[in-house]
């Protein structure tokens, strides 16, 4: 993998060290890390003071509180636990069809799940149509775990989405979902596999890449017959500066209109245009959202 | 098949026929574009193909050019399935045309006036029209029927040319039913008389230069060693007249002398031909041809004149067309018939017969001017009576007669009574003393007389050159056919044009009938029809000339499709799409 994908450099991967994900909502986990829980329990950062109640425990009780009001508190602190980081790729062709698009969008999951990996938490890659599984805590593990050349194509969006309904958990977790996908598909079925992944996790981030080819499709000015990658259908385009302007200005609605829904639904929008260095990507695009330290 | 040709080649036709050629050439380079086309492989066609679905929901205007097309469809589609429409309505027009000499005068760019005014006629007529055409001075036998179009007038005229006789466009117009007609169109040379009403269209054209011409106008056979020939020059300055006569045989001509005379100068002149021997019976024609090669001589077929010589005591006179008899000045032709009349006629022209009759006889009234005033003559203007089984009445339809104040005939005894008016007898026939005699008050030596007076004079000298064979009334062996069969019309190009008629002539009254001048109205039985010409019905638009052809609009529509499809392919949105 590190041999035909330029970016998957020790250097990339050593830029990657010092930063640990993070989240906007507090996480509901059952493993202990160190992420502020929704839970009140046994971590280390003081929550708040409540009154004691029955059934409390005793230890719980703050004396020297009770020592200068008479009255029986409770301390409270925040309970700190790990998250579940999943990956999931846009399998289809379109995302392969362009080499250079291909590898950023493999880098960027790679240093994602190295973040993960390297701050203990739980790392899920989910390349559909092959079933999601746990990344291993080792760098040979996190390129294994990544979508390779033999696996096989998605045929449209609708399989994405079909994929996140039957394999991510129904009930929200401390999941922290990434989807990285070019998002060519209708809105309508960008919008509900967002609106599913969001049921599921506690935090979605759409990390949306685009190719040079799907911004200026076409190599010359003559008439071409356009193949899509996806499913082989042809589309003959005789006037070419016509049809790439029209483009250019469907997909500006596209991704505002994307953006927008994002913006609305709580989910962070980030969009990777392709003249957008990768390590970049991470120091800049998703730091600047936050959910990267 | 000429409907369809006809269609094919009307404006409309052409106009849209001459687009949709023209488009056939941006569909097949349109053809040849997607042809060759090359094919890429794109992440998604789905921005591309989700374009088309969100300009048609949103109901964007189209394309112009797209728009338009898809207009002309649907109104193609609308006029296919309607009843077939008129769409352009032309009118009835009457148009006469003058085709007198003066009209072979030089116009410009090399045409004749009378080939200018074609071409102005052809201008004033919408190809719609329906056009009822007069030729004058061939009026009125030359009008045309009234189903001549305009796009076809041209075609019409065009193997029409000057020939000899006087316009008659004021005759023309008092015939030409004004009410029937949207247009009366007039096309002459000459100027417009005051008495023509301000509704006629007048067209002069004016000829930039007079014609040179040389014509043969008559000819006589002078002393038994020359023949005076009457010269017609146009040129108004003196030429050399080159004047040959031919002898005529069935299959060739033969020359017999050739002289080069100087003509005077002078409009008519008169050149003497001098023979080297005296002509004997046969077919002759006297041709004139200006020897200076840089006269321009308009007209050729007025160069000669034929004539024949047969020793006969009758002289019947030929009258060919289109010269009418008055014209023909001395120039006698003789007629040799299969049964020539083999006694000499008397035609007497006085009220009072000679007492004794040797030879048969053909006895007229003096016409009613010159009447002796003693006299007490009972006038008559229509003929109620009359024997049809006579020979002198065959032929000839006596209800189509109308007389000018016509005299009755003196009773003469032993002779029957074969025509009677109102008031009396018109025409005795019958033998004294072992010769016929016919006594008529008809005018038949009037040579502007009708048809039928020329036909009861050419039966009238037939029945009385008739040697008697005992059998006073025998039928003779004259038939319509054997009217015209005179030695100069069986063969081709030589004499006079076959329908002819015949007129004796003797020296005291050269001048007995007139001619026919055309194939209808030789024929006795058609004087009705030329008579009365059809013309149309009083009717204010003409039919509908212009119409829709359904294969052609039908072809039209599959063109517009293809080409349609064809423009859809090359102007966002794109809405080709298929399976590879």
């Amino acid at each position: 993998m590190s041999d035909s994908n330029p970016y998957l450099t020790p250097s990339f991967f050593r830029s990657l060290d010092s930063l640990k994900l993070s989240t906007r909502k507090r996480i509901f986990s059952q493993k202990q890390g160190g992420h502020r829980s929704a839970k009140r329990g046994h971590g280390l950062e003081f929550s708040e003071y409540r009154h004691y109640e029955l059934g409390d425990s005793p230890r719980t009780i703050d004396w020297k509180l009770f020592s200068k009001t008479q009255k029986l508190y409770v301390k409270t602190f925040q309970d700190e636990q790990s998250l579940t980081l999943t990956l999931l790729f846009d399998t289809s062709q379109s995302m392969r069809i362009e080499k250079a698009k291909w590898n950023r969008v493999l880098a960027s999951g790679a240093g994602l799940a190295y973040i993960g990996i390297t701050n203990r938490e739980d790392v899920f890659v989910h390349a559909p149509p092959t079933p999601p599984f746990r990344v291993a805590n080792s760098l040979t593990g996190i390129y294994s775990a990544l979508p390779s050349e033999d696996t096989p194509p998605i045929s449209d969006f609708s399989t994405l989405l079909y994929h996140i309904q039957r394999y991510l958990p129904a009930k929200r977790s401390t999941t922290l979902t990434v989807i990285l996908s070019d998002f060519i598909a209708p809105l309508e079925e960008t919008y509900m596999l967002i609106s599913c992944a969001l049921q599921r996790s506690l935090e979605v981030i759409v990390l949306h890449f685009l190719g040079e080819k799907d911004i200026h499709p076409f190599s010359s000015t003559n008439a071409v017959e356009a193949v899509d990658s996806e499913d082989g259908s042809v589309l003959f385009v005789g006037n070419i500066n016509e049809s790439a302007r029209i483009l250019r200005e469907k997909l500006n609605a596209h991704l505002n209109a994307l953006r927008h829904h994002c913006l609305g639904r709580g989910v962070t929008y980030v969009e990777v245009p392709p003249n957008l260095d990768i390590t970049s990507v991470f120091s800049k695009a998703l730091v600047g959202t936050g959910l990267v330290r | 098949m000429n409907s369809i040709v006809a269609v094919l080649l009307s404006p409309s036709s052409l106009i849209i026929g001459g687009a949709f050629s023209a488009s056939l050439i941006v569909v097949a380079g349109s053809y040849f574009l997607v042809r060759r086309a090359r094919r890429e492989v794109v992440s998604s066609t789905f921005f591309l193909s989700a374009t088309q679905h969100s300009t048609s929901g949103r109901r964007k205007p189209r394309m112009p050019l797209r728009f338009l097309f898809e207009l002309l469809l649907l109104a193609l589609l609308g006029s296919f399935f309607l009843p077939t429409p008129s769409l352009i309505q032309g009118e009835k027009v009457a148009l006469i045309i003058d085709t007198s000499l003066s009209m072979a005068m030089k116009y410009e760019r090399g045409m004749t006036v009378f080939e200018g005014g074609k071409a102005l006629a052809t201008e004033e007529i919408k190809s719609t029209d329906e056009v009822t055409v007069l030729l004058t001075p061939r009026f009125p036998n030359s009008a045309f029927s009234s189903s001549i179009t305009g796009s076809s007038l041209h075609e019409t005229l065009r193997s029409h040319k000057p020939v000899y006789g006087e316009d008659s466009i004021p005759s023309a117009l008092e015939l030409i039913p004004a009410r029937t007609f949207a247009k009366i169109i007039v096309v002459t040379d000459k100027q417009k008389p005051q008495n023509i009403p301000s509704s006629v269209i007048w067209r002069e054209v004016r000829g930039t230069e007079k014609p040179t011409n040389l014509a043969c106008l008559d000819l006589s056979l002078g002393p038994p060693s020359s023949i005076n020939v009457s010269l017609l020059n146009s040129a108004k300055s003196a030429v050399l007249v080159r004047l040959s006569l031919y002898s005529l045989t069935e299959k060739k001509e033969n020359l017999i002398t050739s002289t080069v005379l100087p003509s005077d100068g002078e409009d008519t002149s008169q050149l003497a031909l001098p023979l080297p021997a005296p002509l004997r019976p046969g077919s002759y024609v006297v041709r004139v041809s200006p020897e200076d090669a840089r006269f321009v001589d308009y007209l050729s077929q007025d160069n000669e004149l034929y004539f024949t010589i047969r020793h006969s005591t009758t002289q019947v006179r030929v009258v060919g067309e289109p010269l009418p008899i008055a014209s023909l000045g001395n120039f006698q032709f003789q007629v040799a018939t299969d049964s020539p009349p083999s006694a000499e006629i008397d035609v007497f022209n006085r009220c009072n017969a000679p007492p004794l009759l040797e030879r048969p006889t053909l006895l007229l009234s003096p016409i009613p001017s010159s009447r002796a005033p003693q006299r007490k003559c009972v006038e008559t203007r229509r003929i109620t009576q009359w024997n049809s089984s006579h020979p002198l009445t065959r032929y000839i339809k006596f209800s189509l007669f109308s007389l000018d104040n016509a005299s009755c005939v003196e009773r003469t005894e032993g002779l029957e009574s074969i025509l009677r008016g109102e008031e009396g007898s018109l025409l005795d026939a019958g033998v004294k003393n072992s010769h016929r005699l016919i006594f008529t008050t008809l005018p038949l030596l009037t040579s502007s007389s009708s048809l039928s007076l020329s036909i009861l004079s050419l039966n009238a000298l037939t029945w009385l050159g008739d040697p008697l064979r005992g059998k006073l009334w025998e039928p003779l062996s004259l038939d319509e056919k054997s009217l015209l069969k005179i030695p100069l019309t069986t063969k081709k190009n030589i004499g006079a044009p076959h329908p002819g008629i015949y007129s004796t002539s003797d020296f005291a009254y050269p001048e007995v009938a007139k001619n026919f001048i055309s194939v209808q109205e030789s024929d006795p039985w058609n004087q009705a029809q030329y008579q009365n010409l059809n013309f149309p019905e009083t009717v204010d638009k003409a039919s509908v000339t212009a119409t829709w052809h359904r294969p052609l609009l039908f072809s039209i529509l599959i063109l517009i499709l293809v080409e349609y499809s064809y423009i859809a392919l090359f102007l966002p949105p794109w809405n080709s799409r298929k399976k590879a």
